[in-house]
C-alpha cells in the first residue's frame, strides 16, 4: 500500500509505510490524504471530509465514489487519521513467532466538536479492498 | 519501514526493571540500551522458563501452569502504537483446559497457584493490553497510547524502547482433562501504528 499527501500547486509526499509525521506540521496546507491499495485509491478531502474512492487508477474514465460521512468544517483542531493496523500471532506450543502483517488501513479524519469532544471519521480498509465506515 | 515487536519474559527471579538485562536506563535517553532476553513463543508448562518443550514440562491434568509474565517491545518508525488488543484466534481447547489472561497486571513471582485472571479472549476484543510502559502498577486505563510523554526518540519518527504493560499468561486445567498433547493455539496481538 501507499500514502500520498496533496497539497497545493500538485505538491505530493509518498510514504509506503506511514505518512502522519510526513505531514503533522503541515495539516493547514493539506489539500487531501489518500492510501492507495492495489488498484484502488481511497481519499479523505481536507476541505469537506468527503471520501473519494477510484475502483481502477488506471481506468482514465472512472467516476469516483463519493462517501459523504460527517461535514470537516463543523470541527476544530481537525488532525488525519492515518494508521496502519497490524496483527502478530503467536503460537503456543511448538512454534515460533510470526511477524507483523497488515490487517487494515484506516484513513480518515478527527476533530473537536463545538461541545469539545473528539469526533473520529475514517474508513477501515482490508486489503482486499473491502471497507467499513467508523464514526465514533 | 515496518516495526519490529520484541517478546520479553521474565521468569522467576526476574523482575521487570530491576533485573540486569531489563534496566529501563536507556528509556530516558543516554545509557547503552540493554541486552533484551527475548522469548520466541509462549508455551505452557510446570516450570518458570523461557520457551519451554511442552512435551518436557508437562502440567498435570487438574493442576496449573506457572504463570508466565510478559511485555512486548515495539521498535522501529512510527508516531504511535495504540489500540492493543490481544485474543486466542485458533486452536480448540480440550476438555477442562483454558487460558488465562491479564493485558495489565503488576508483576509477581511466577507460581502455579491459578491467578484468576478470567480467560483469553476468543474473538477481536477492545483493546484490553496496557500501553502504559511506565507504571505496572497502573491497571485502570488501558487506552493509552506508545510512546508516552518521557519516551524519546532515537531519530525522528524512530522509537526502540516503547513497552506494553506486563502481562500475564496461565494455563488452567482441570482433573477431566485428557492426558496427552493438547491441541496448538494462535495468540494474536493487533495494534494500530500511526
Amino acid at each position: 500500500m501507499r500514502w500520498s499527501a496533496h497539497f497545493p500547486g500538485d505538491e505530493r509526499i509518498d510514504n509506503d509505510d506511514l505518512i502522519y509525521h510526513d505531514i503533522k506540521d503541515r495539516l493547514d496546507d493539506l489539500v487531501r490524504l489518500s492510501a492507495q491499495i492495489g488498484r484502488k485509491r481511497y481519499s479523505v478531502l481536507w476541505n469537506t471530509g468527503d471520501f473519494r474512492i477510484v475502483q481502477n487508477i488506471h481506468d482514465t474514465e472512472e467516476v469516483p465514489t463519493i462517501v459523504e460521512v460527517f461535514d470537516i468544517t463543523t470541527l476544530t483542531n481537525v488532525r488525519p487519521i492515518a494508521f496502519r493496523r497490524e496483527r502478530v500471532n503467536v503460537n503456543v506450543h511448538n512454534a515460533e513467532l510470526d511477524r507483523p502483517f497488515l490487517e487494515s488501513v484506516g484513513l480518515g479524519f478527527q476533530g473537536n466538536l463545538p461541545n469539545g469532544k473528539n469526533k473520529q471519521v475514517f474508513l477501515l480498509i482490508r486489503p482486499n479492498g473491502s471497507y467499513v465506515v467508523k464514526v465514533k | 519501514m515496518a516495526v519490529t515487536l520484541t517478546w520479553i519474559e521474565w521468569i522467576t527471579g526476574e523482575t521487570p526493571g530491576t533485573t540486569p538485562h531489563d534496566t529501563f536506563s536507556f528509556k530516558t535517553g543516554g545509557d547503552t540500551p540493554p541486552t533484551i532476553t527475548s522469548a520466541s513463543n509462549i508455551n505452557f508448562g510446570n516450570v518458570s522458563s523461557r520457551d519451554i518443550t511442552a512435551a518436557s514440562n508437562p502440567v498435570t491434568a487438574g493442576s496449573n501452569s506457572f504463570t508466565k509474565y510478559f511485555r512486548v517491545n515495539f521498535s522501529g518508525s512510527y508516531t504511535s502504537i495504540s489500540n492493543a488488543k490481544l485474543w486466542k484466534s485458533a486452536g480448540a481447547y480440550v476438555t477442562g483446559e483454558s487460558i488465562q489472561f491479564s493485558g495489565n497486571i503488576a508483576y509477581a513471582a511466577p507460581t502455579e497457584t491459578d491467578a484468576s485472571d478470567g480467560a483469553v479472549a476468543t474473538a477481536t476484543p477492545t483493546n484490553n493490553v496496557g500501553l502504559n510502559a511506565y507504571d505496572p502498577a497502573d491497571t485502570a486505563a488501558q487506552d493509552k497510547t506508545l510512546p508516552n510523554g518521557s519516551e524519546s526518540a532515537s531519530s525522528p519518527g524512530y522509537y526502540s524502547g516503547s513497552r506494553t504493560s506486563t502481562m500475564r499468561f496461565q494455563m488452567i486445567t482441570t482433573g477431566s482433562s485428557p492426558a496427552g498433547a493438547v491441541n496448538q493455539k494462535t495468540i494474536s496481538l493487533s495494534y494500530d501504528r500511526t
